[in-house]
């Protein structure tokens, strides 16, 4: 096992220990109006094939994934169907959603799955079977089946890489996947390497997590390469593909023409479920936490249950929370409400109180550099925030605005509060033939 | 669905490490505030009231600036250090009217004429002192009281140990400027004696070396100077601190006081003679370790990467070296300050702090 140095400039070391949970992942209660949202992707909304008044069973199609990066949606829950509503979801963004109200018995819930051999399935068949079943990549809301296809064109993928790294460093949901569900994990992992054939295979973990890492290192399964283990320091944001790719680089276990294929543990336990068990993509383990939550938990909850249903199942805020933030207190998304329903893309939702946020008035800069001291991309912040407040957003590129992964790290160290990050955002968003 | 009990006008990240420019200006300040306490007690409790003229003016001066702006920073502490680094380098029996209005001089015209915090190319506290030292040259450079611990008595009128010094020698250069202060009936306290006895006995006997008397006097600040700047070791101790919390940087002060005392050492000493310079004297006797650690750790007026840091400071430390060994004044190292700070767009040019734009510089 191998230790990798994955920043060379940059990188944040962020205060507080990893969440410690007093057990191990549970059921989350069932929704009793599970709320779907269409769109769980990064793609087009899926299209609604129910009507109000219809019985669905559990994991039936809702919605059929039309267009690039878009994904098919099924019912969490038997029931019936509501209605069709508008939902506001995290960030602000709305869409359609589908309101399954609980009812009926289930079909695979708390039945042994009956097992498919896939061991005798071609390639083309696994690909399928993951379309049909809806995964989705959680990091980019790409969906997992339009991911591999992109190795169909002849240069085929040479490593698969198992990250356990996540965007948020306290976030224990994929290595405890790893030790829990080591068998389902390995076996999707087998059923990828079918799909994509790759050379090799690393499993990439914190330096904390060594202990799960070492378990894992040589493991190799009837299909595949072994998969190797290495161990990068605890530094944020480690779990760019960016930086892994570069730490892989520096120990020249890679080269740079390597083609890749990053994928994260709980997703590798859904391509099992999909494939093996035919189960669609219904239910994600969602961390609980942050500092106003009573007793933070991995609850394994099924789409479109409430994020106020799983902080009530946490025992209810201890603190008042000044902000709901979903999927990491650093690149995460702040939510309006509570009722913002769990998507396949949730990994965590975090009640964050005002001695975590730490608001303060924004100030001038006073030019301190500490931003770029923590920039991972060697991009110069403070120069950036100041051409983007002159409006010279075509400046801001040639400064290397596009290398920024608005990881959010000059932010967070900024000690004039200045939303670094957000005004990045903004300016990506700028037509590049703009000036002013 | 429509209520919005949490704010949603926030963007990523969510946490933060905590610090904020006013508490880096607030935590500054406090450093500074053992030296006026020692201070008070050395020269009697009107160092207090200089320190506080200084700082209602800066305020004022801020707070009518932010209405005219409508712009509020009053709470940045920004004022408030300038204003005290101001009052640290005037003169204990200056008058009262010199650091009011070089405060609001430093705020008004040097920070604010351009746009506040974060816009001012000078250091403000540096301009302000500045300021003083060409309108009111006279008091400025005479304001001088003799410590209690010296004279016996409150308020004693007396020189510095520069000013004495180039009395003493007509303006000659010595190498054992201590000796020549010695021999020109310079006082030195009882204190010193006893510290100085049992350093040598203690410390630097065992080491084979002897520490002359005088230099004990120097660091504690047993001597006619400005108000903050008398207690050297304090103003060290503070930087320590600060340095240690990483609420300033090193680079700058750090080379600032070696470039300082290393050309002290070379060039400090009598007529053409090489390396026989008092650096510990130089250091101690004059204000250039108050405008090291606090006027060359302020972030907004010097440049951002380490290597320019490092250079701005070398190059701050060897013209307040020049001016003081050459220059007209006893102690320009203000002077010398401001001009390196003309000098940072260059080096944040030459040197750039990210690592991508020195990428582009090298190609």
């Amino acid at each position: 096992m191998k230790r990798l140095r994955n920043f060379r400039t940059g990188g944040l070391l962020i205060a507080g220990e990893p969440v410690r949970l007093t057990e191990q992942a549970r059921n989350a209660y069932l929704p009793a109006i599970a709320v779907v949202p269409l769109r769980q992707h990064a793609g087009a909304p899926a299209r609604c094939v129910v009507r109000p008044g219809d019985r669905v069973e559990e994991g039936q199609l809702l919605g059929r994934g039309e267009g690039r990066a878009s994904a098919d949606v099924h019912s969490p829950v038997p029931g019936l169907v509501r209605r069709v509503s508008r939902v506001r979801l995290a960030g602000g963004v709305e869409c359609d959603a589908v309101e399954v109200a609980l009812s009926g018995s289930f079909s695979r819930l708390g039945k042994p799955p009956r097992l498919t051999p896939w061991r005798s399935m071609q390639r083309h068949e696994i690909v399928r079977a993951i379309r049909d079943r809806g995964l989705v990549r959680a990091s980019d809301g790409i969906p997992l089946a339009e991911a591999l296809s992109a190795f169909e064109d002849g240069s085929p993928c040479e490593l698969i890489v198992v990250t356990a790294l996540t965007g948020e460093p306290r976030n224990p949901v994929e290595v405890q996947v790893l030790s829990e569900r080591r068998e389902n994990v390995l076996e999707g992992f087998e059923m990828l390497c079918r799909v994509l054939a790759p050379l090799s295979a690393f499993a990439v973990f914190d330096d904390a997590d060594a202990s799960v890492a070492l378990a894992w290192d040589g493991v190799k399964g009837s299909e595949g390469p072994p998969i190797q283990a290495f161990t990068v320091p605890r530094m944020f944001p480690q779990h760019l593909p960016g930086r892994i790719d570069a730490a892989l680089l520096e120990a020249r276990v890679t080269t740079s023409t390597t083609r890749s294929f990053f994928i994260a543990p709980s997703l590798l336990a859904e391509v099992y479920e999909a494939v093996a068990e035919e189960k669609p993509s219904l239910e994600r383990c969602v961390l609980v936490a942050g500092g106003a939550v009573k007793t933070p938990a991995i609850l394994k909850a099924r789409i479109g249950t409430s994020i106020g249903a799983l902080f009530e199942e946490c025992g209810g805020f201890r603190h008042t929370p000044q902000r709901i933030v979903l999927d990491g207190a650093l690149e995460g998304r702040v939510c309006p409400d509570l009722d913002i329903p769990i998507t396949k893309t949730t990994a965590m939702v975090l009640a964050l109180t005002a001695e975590e946020t730490r608001t303060r008035p924004e100030r001038a800069c006073v030019r301190c550099g500490v931003c770029v001291q923590a920039c991972p991309e060697g991009l110069d912040p403070m120069r950036l925030h100041k051409l983007y407040g002159k409006g010279l957003f075509q400046d801001m590129r040639a400064e290397g605005l596009g290398e920024c992964t608005l990881c959010g790290a000059c932010a967070y160290a900024c000690p004039s509060r200045i939303p670094l990050a957000q005004c990045f955002a903004t300016a990506m968003k700028r037509p590049p033939e703009e000036t002013r | 669905m429509t209520r919005n009990r949490y704010p949603i006008v926030s963007a990523a990240p969510f946490i933060h490490v905590g610090r904020s420019t006013s508490s880096l200006c607030f935590g500054a300040a406090a450093a500074l505030l053992p030296a006026f306490a020692w201070s008070s007690w050395i020269f009697g409790p009107r160092v207090l009231l200089v320190a506080m003229v200084s700082i209602a003016a800066a305020l004022l001066s801020e707070g009518g600036a932010n209405l005219l702006a409508r712009r509020y920073t009053l709470g940045d502490g920004s004022a408030l250090l300038s204003a005290l680094i101001l009052a640290a380098a005037m003169p204990p029996g200056v008058a009262l009217h010199i650091p009011a209005l070089s405060a609001s001089f430093a705020i008004l015209v040097v920070k604010w004429s351009f746009g506040g915090l974060g816009g001012n190319w000078m250091n403000p506290a540096l301009a302000g002192i500045a300021f003083a030292q060409v309108n009111w040259h006279d008091e400025m450079l005479g304001g001088w009281v003799m410590p209690r611990i010296l004279s016996g008595v409150d308020g004693l009128s007396a020189s510095t140990p520069l000013g004495y010094l180039a009395d003493a020698t007509g303006g000659a250069r010595v190498s054992l400027p201590l000796e020549v202060l010695k021999q020109a009936g310079y006082p030195v306290s009882a204190f010193d004696g006893r510290a100085t006895g049992f350093l040598n006995d203690h410390v630097f006997g065992p080491l084979g070396a002897e520490l002359p008397g005088g230099y004990v006097d120097l660091a504690l600040g047993f001597r006619p100077g400005a108000i903050g700047e008398v207690a050297g070791i304090l103003l060290l101790f503070a930087s320590v601190i600060l340095i240690s919390r990483k609420m300033i940087r090193w680079e700058a002060p750090f080379s600032a006081l070696l470039a300082f005392g290393f050309l002290a050492r070379l060039f400090g000493g009598a007529g053409g003679d090489f390396m026989s310079g008092d650096a510990l004297f130089a250091l101690f006797s004059g204000g250039f370790i108050l405008t090291a650690v606090f006027a060359l750790a302020d972030p907004v007026t010097t440049p951002v990467s380490r290597p320019a840091l490092a250079l701005f400071g070398a190059g701050a430390g060897a013209l307040a070296f020049a001016f003081r060994r050459w220059g007209a004044l006893p102690d320009g190292s203000a002077y010398a300050v401001l001009i390196m700070n003309a000098l940072v767009p260059l080096l944040d040019k030459a040197f750039p702090p990210s690592g991508r734009a020195r990428k582009r510089r090298d190609a």
